[in-house]
């Protein structure tokens, strides 16, 4: 299990995170959700090691993985991809997939298999040896999504995957997040702002608002939790957004 | 599925070329010629680092400085040591190495010296470890002026053996494009160059990043240190000023010219400069201009990063095309189609 207790992060006055405890399982589909500025990203960046917390535990399994350096906690298992994509923007697609592997450790005949494999996947073998740069932008986002997957995590953390995607290729996200977790046994933490297609995906959904935990529970428990309803859910309401499925 | 050719195979076969129609020629075009092909073992190692892992510096020249200074004074012969070094301490006096180990052992006083840069690196970056070495250059270049027992200070290094012919500066030249080939295709490189482009992304995926950057400086510091010993037999003798700041801003204006990120870059840079500089010299000569050369340079590195930062080769590398196989089709293809949630 991977989970955090009771986290806790101020930027000057900001509560950001304000005592928030959350878990996954392997082989769980989690959602994070809440409003512009609720925490997500700032707790991803707790449990991925880019943002010390001011206090509270990140554990990974057996382990406190509290004061573990970024890279360390890849190689334990954990995975992510970023808001704005980061890529390795000069580096090929090709590349991009295998230097987090090898990053993460793993060998160099390894490494190449896995990047293969997950290049087939997510359907990246014909832009296999375009500049990432160079991607339109679903692409790049799957491409987010297979990086993250090389360095074999147990958990990924997938920071709005489906932002700027359009209904065909959202839909096609989620098979492939389906898929992913079936093939690999991964438990999935997904922020996320398209709501039908986060109930769509998610076995279960924690809810975010002004740092502290509104509300935990399956999608249609959530769907009905009127505190949801009047803090995210009742404005995202009004959006046209497009349906995932479900 | 087909990894992408490497560039070090027509990186070597221009480098063939360039010697063999160099060999055809006047003497000293063929001297200018051996000068650019050492210059480009320096450009390459500058590379090394510079272009991998995105990190700037101003001071590897003050690699090239040990190994050159090294590498001269274990190979400079006894017989001379006893004329010219006469304040050589002992056991230095009854040194003659090999020309070649000479070299060697230089690259590794290098490399020395970038072993105890490198911690710096792992915390450093951008601005503040550019001025790291350029410190390191500064320091180096005072201690080869004032250390007149080993250095023989500004009157220069003397008698040391002028091995590096058109085709040993040749054979260097395409040994450092594949090493420095392999190196940034291998793990370690691959993940210099990710970190290049998002050191916190690259953390994030398991990079040590600072680690491998100290790692980074080390090999440099080992390659610019070897092509500094090959250069200083090229030149025989040789004062602290030949390893200052003309050497440093000519091998920069080169990799800049041709493109900082990509091996093919330093080739051309090196190869379009030393060309452009014997035209340009020969012009000064016509013109009565002295220093236009410098002054061509320095608007030319100018104009490059204004109007293309990623030089001529634009970042990319030479590869030969090979045949593209057909890939295997090992996975299937995911299902395209959204099920209902199995595990609500
Ligand atoms: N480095 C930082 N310095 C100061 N304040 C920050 C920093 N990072 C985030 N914040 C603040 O912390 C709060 C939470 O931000 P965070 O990015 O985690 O929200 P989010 O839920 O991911 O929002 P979004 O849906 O817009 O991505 C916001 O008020 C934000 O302005
Ligand atoms: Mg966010």
């Amino acid at each position: 299990m991977l989970r955090t207790d009771d986290v806790r992060v101020h930027f000057e006055g900001v509560r950001a995170i304000d005592g928030v405890s959350l878990s996954v399982d392997r082989g769980e589909i989690l959602g994070l959700i809440g409003p512009n500025g609720a925490g997500k990203t700032t707790l991803v960046n707790v449990i991925s090691g880019i943002q010390p917390p001011d206090s509270g535990t990140v554990r990974l399994g057996e382990d406190d993985i509290t004061a573990w350096a970024p890279p360390r906690r890849a190689r334990a298992g954990l995975g992510r991809t970023f808001q704005g994509a980061r890529l390795f923007d000069r580096l090929s697609v090709e590349e991009n997939v295998e230097a987090a592997a090898v990053s993460a450790g793993l060998r160099r005949r390894a490494a190449r298999a896995r990047t293969d494999e997950l290049l087939a996947i997510f359907r990246l073998e014909d832009v296999a040896h375009r500049d990432a740069s160079t991607l339109p932008h679903g692409t790049a986002r799957r491409l987010g999504v297979a990086r993250a997957l090389a360095v074999a995590p147990i958990y990924v953390l997938l920071d709005e995957p489906a932002a700027g995607l359009d209904e065909e290729e959202s839909r096609e996200l989620v098979a492939l997040l389906r898929d992913i977790r079936d093939r690999y046994e991964v438990g999935l933490v997904v922020i996320e702002h398209d709501v039908p297609l986060i109930m769509a995906l998610c076995e279960r959904i924690h809810v975010l608002h002004h740092g502290e935990t509104l509300a935990v529970g399956a999608p249609a428990a959530i769907a009905k939790d009127p505190q949801v309803i009047d803090a995210y859910l009742g404005e995202a309401g009004h959006q046209e957004v497009p349906g995932a499925g479900g | 599925m087909p990894r992408q050719a490497p560039s070090a195979l027509p990186l070597a076969a221009i480098v063939v070329v360039v010697a063999l129609v160099a060999g055809s020629l006047s003497r000293s075009s063929q001297l200018d010629v051996t000068t650019g092909l050492v210059q480009m073992c320096i450009v390459i190692g500058l590379y090394s680092f510079v272009g991998v892992t995105g990190v700037f510096s101003f001071g590897h020249i003050g690699f090239a400085a040990v190994g050159a200074y090294v590498a001269g004074v274990l190979a400079v012969p006894v017989t001379q040591k006893e004329l010219l070094y006469a304040e050589l301490p002992g056991w230095l006096s009854n040194v003659e190495l090999d020309p070649l180990v000479a070299v060697l052992a230089g690259a590794l006083a290098a490399g020395v010296v970038a072993a105890l840069l490198a911690p710096a690196f792992g915390r450093v970056s951008g601005l503040s470890a550019a001025l790291a070495t350029f410190a390191m250059l500064v320091i180096v270049y005072v201690i080869a002026r004032n250390y007149e027992p080993l250095t023989r200070g500004t009157k220069g290094m003397l008698g040391v053996p002028r091995e590096t012919t058109l085709w040993v500066a040749a054979v260097w030249a395409i040994v450092f494009v594949v090493v420095v080939d392999l190196y940034q295709n291998s793990r370690i490189g691959l993940q210099l160059r990710a970190a290049r482009e998002d050191d916190v992304a690259a953390g994030a995926m398991g990079a040590r990043v600072g680690v491998l950057r100290g790692g980074a400086l080390i090999l440099s510091g080992l390659l610019v240190g070897l092509a500094g010993g090959v250069y200083g037999q090229l030149l025989g003798s040789f004062n602290p000023d030949v390893f200052y700041l003309d050497l440093t801003f000519l091998t920069l204006a080169m990799l800049v010219v041709g493109g900082i990120n990509s091996l093919t870059g330093a080739v051309i840079g090196t190869l379009v400069l030393t060309f452009l500089a014997q035209w340009l010299r020969d012009l000064e000569g016509a013109l009565d201009r002295p220093g236009l050369t410098e002054v061509c340079f320095a608007i030319l590195m100018f104009a490059i990063l204004v109007l293309r930062p990623s030089g001529i080769t634009g970042g990319r590398e030479l590869r030969l095309r090979l045949p593209r196989r057909r890939r295997r089709q090992e996975t299937p293809p995911p299902v395209a189609e959204v099920r209902p949630n199995s595990r609500t």
